[in-house]
């Protein structure tokens, strides 16, 4: 298997020979002479520390305190608290910076929407490109962040990347990920276009992964044809931050969004396409979410810092949304065609093998499910998304109850659909019966079930199970199933 | 329509039996209440294939029958349709 060694910055296409010594300069060329099954390593460069940074949050002022850092953090230079000291925080754009008094003042080029804290800083080196690149074609690894003199991918005492790469793009877009190809970010790749308009990246052609975070400010992300990405960090966009598009399945385990557009929506689902994310993080973003002719699904949407509270979600021209769990401190307006939750609002769903709707939920408030097999053979079901950090051990617990003969309850079970490296099985429970006719007694009878799944799971991203029911043998069983929660340890 | 304060499931329904033709439509499980309404879902079996209707809550024997009844020849039309000319994908 072909290693090849590419140096945006120094390397030569034509005298290079994709060793470390002597580094291509273009990934287009180390993908062509690494072949199928080959990698592309690209070189970094070492992070530079800002040391201790006071950010605050909804300000564009960053200072320093003690040092004079206008030489590191000048402007158009690109900072940002280090992943150890601030997760989930991209990287922004510096205006401008100055140093007085002991104390250097940065000024961002946007507001800063993570939390207020003083946290040690770094600035993202980065290379020009002046042409596309293309990362594929088929059955490439490309990957990122790396010092060509020890040919290794270091990082510092706290485990993080000190060594990446940051592309700074003046052409139409930085790169084209082609079908089959596993881009390896893993927090070293940053990608930026200085807060244009344009595409950042765009991917094309079937099947290709993006692995690790990715840190991307300004511009657009385009996804098309089934590509899979574990985590996108985006600190800025005028334009659509995230924009799926085509009618094939996109999966993305976790999108941070800053400092949306007031006119254009962050997470842009649109034209036949499908896409399902874990989970979604907007900050600063007045127009967060829209599926337009496209379905998105999405584990849980935290809306911190949402600055309106108008366009935070919205479905147009028969586009559809469904959001396992939504936190938000703003009173929305929701259109018809976004569901939250389950049980969701006048749903019903029906198929051969049975129908699952809604009633009056435990307790007398809320819903529950009902679940009305037809069939003691084939189940019928539902499906419970929560988004789970890697490395996590799971849980599932319910309240179930069915009516119907004694002694032959329904066989009930819950099914991975998106294991995330859970053990696949079929993990069995029995609900207990009730005797009881009406719907407040016949929950009165309901009992906890705990369903423990084995193993933790493998990445950051989104859990999916399906509750399913057959039918029991005297084919006349209804059972009831509320209160569905998690335990995530 | 306001709800029943207390909805009940209806298994006092199940088995009824409605004739129609060479064909018999049979009452599942009996009526199923609707949330936030005054009525129930009742689904039967014809023809190898589950359909329902949706009468009030309180309905009687008889007017499940009939509410059945009254969409059996329509249905019963396009089940043969259906058998002769393919499933709709």
């Amino acid at each position: 298997m072909a290693i090849k060694y590419v140096d945006l910055a120094s390397g030569n296409d034509s005298t290079g020979d994709g060793t470390a010594g002597a580094p291509y300069k273009t990934v287009n060329k180390g993908v062509t002479e690494a072949g199928s099954g080959g990698e592309v390593r690209v070189a970094g460069a070492a992070v530079v520390s800002i040391g201790n940074a006071a950010w605050t949050y909804g300000s564009t002022s960053v200072t320093v305190t003690g040092s004079d850092v206008t030489g590191t953090a000048a402007a158009g230079s690109y900072i940002r608290p280090k992943p150890a000291a601030l997760a989930l925080c991209p990287m922004y754009r510096v205006e401008s910076s100055s140093y007085a008094d002991g104390v250097t003042t940065i000024t961002l080029s946007v507001t800063f929407r993570g939390a207020s804290g003083t946290y040690a800083s770094q600035r993202i080196p980065m290379v020009t490109l002046t042409e596309e690149e293309t990362i594929g074609t088929a059955g490439r690894t490309v990957s990122f962040g790396w010092n060509l003199s020890t040919e290794t991918q270091p990082v510092d005492g706290d485990g993080d990347p000190s060594f990446v790469t940051g592309v700074l793009n003046s052409t139409t877009r930085a790169f084209w990920i082609s079908g089959q190809c596993l881009v390896r970010a893993d927090g070293r790749l940053f990608i930026t276009n200085d807060g244009g308009s344009q595409e950042c990246l765009h991917t094309y052609t079937f099947g290709g992964r993006i692995a690790g975070a990715l840190d991307v400010y300004g511009g657009v992300v385009r996804f098309e044809y089934a590509h899979e990405a574990d985590l996108i960090l985006k600190g800025h966009s005028t334009a659509i931050g995230i924009y799926v598009t085509n009618p094939v399945n996109v999966r993305i385990g976790t999108l941070v969004l800053h400092n949306g557009a007031s006119d254009n929506y962050q997470l842009g689902v649109w034209y036949g396409s499908n896409a399902s994310v874990g989970r979604v993080v907007l900050r600063g973003c007045p127009n967060g979410i829209e599926t337009r002719q496209g379905v998105l699904t999405i584990g849980r949407v935290d809306c911190e810092d949402a600055t309106t509270n108008t366009a935070l979600i919205v479905e147009s021209n028969n586009g559809r949304l469904h959001i396992g769990e939504l936190l938000t401190s703003q009173t929305l307006t929701m259109p018809n065609n976004v569901a939250i939750g389950a049980p969701m609002d006048r749903w019903v769903r029906k198929g051969y093998s049975g129908t699952v709707d809604r009633v009056t939920g435990r307790g007398g408030t809320g819903y529950g499910l009902r679940f009305d097999p037809s069939s003691v053979g084939l189940p019928c079901e539902v499906q419970v998304s929560r988004p789970v950090a890697s490395g996590k051990s799971v849980q599932l617990k319910l309240f179930a109850v069915y009516t119907g003969t004694a002694s032959d309850p329904p066989p009930c079970y819950v099914e991975f659909v998106e294991p995330n490296g859970l053990a696949v099985a079929m993990y069995d429970f029995t609900p207990v019966r009730s005797a009881e006719a009406a719907l407040v007694d016949i929950w009165d009878d309901a009992t906890q079930q705990t369903i423990t799944f084995s193993g933790t799971t493998a990445r950051d991203g989104m859990l999916t199970v399906a509750i399913r029911a057959r039918d029991n043998a005297a084919s006349d069983a209804i059972l009831y199933v509320d209160d569905v929660s998690w335990v995530v340890a | 329509m306001a709800p029943v304060a207390s909805p009940e499931e209806r298994r006092d329904l199940a088995g009824i039996e409605v004739v129609y033709g060479e064909h018999t439509a049979v009452v599942r499980k009996g009526g199923l209440p609707v949330v936030g309404t005054d009525l129930m879902t009742v689904r039967y079996e014809y023809r190898d294939r589950t359909f329902s209707v949706i009468v009030g809550q309180d309905a009687t024997e008889a007017q499940v029958s009939a509410a059945i009844a009254s969409v059996l020849p329509e249905l019963d039309d396009a089940i043969d349709l259906e058998e002769l000319m393919g499933g709709e994908v």
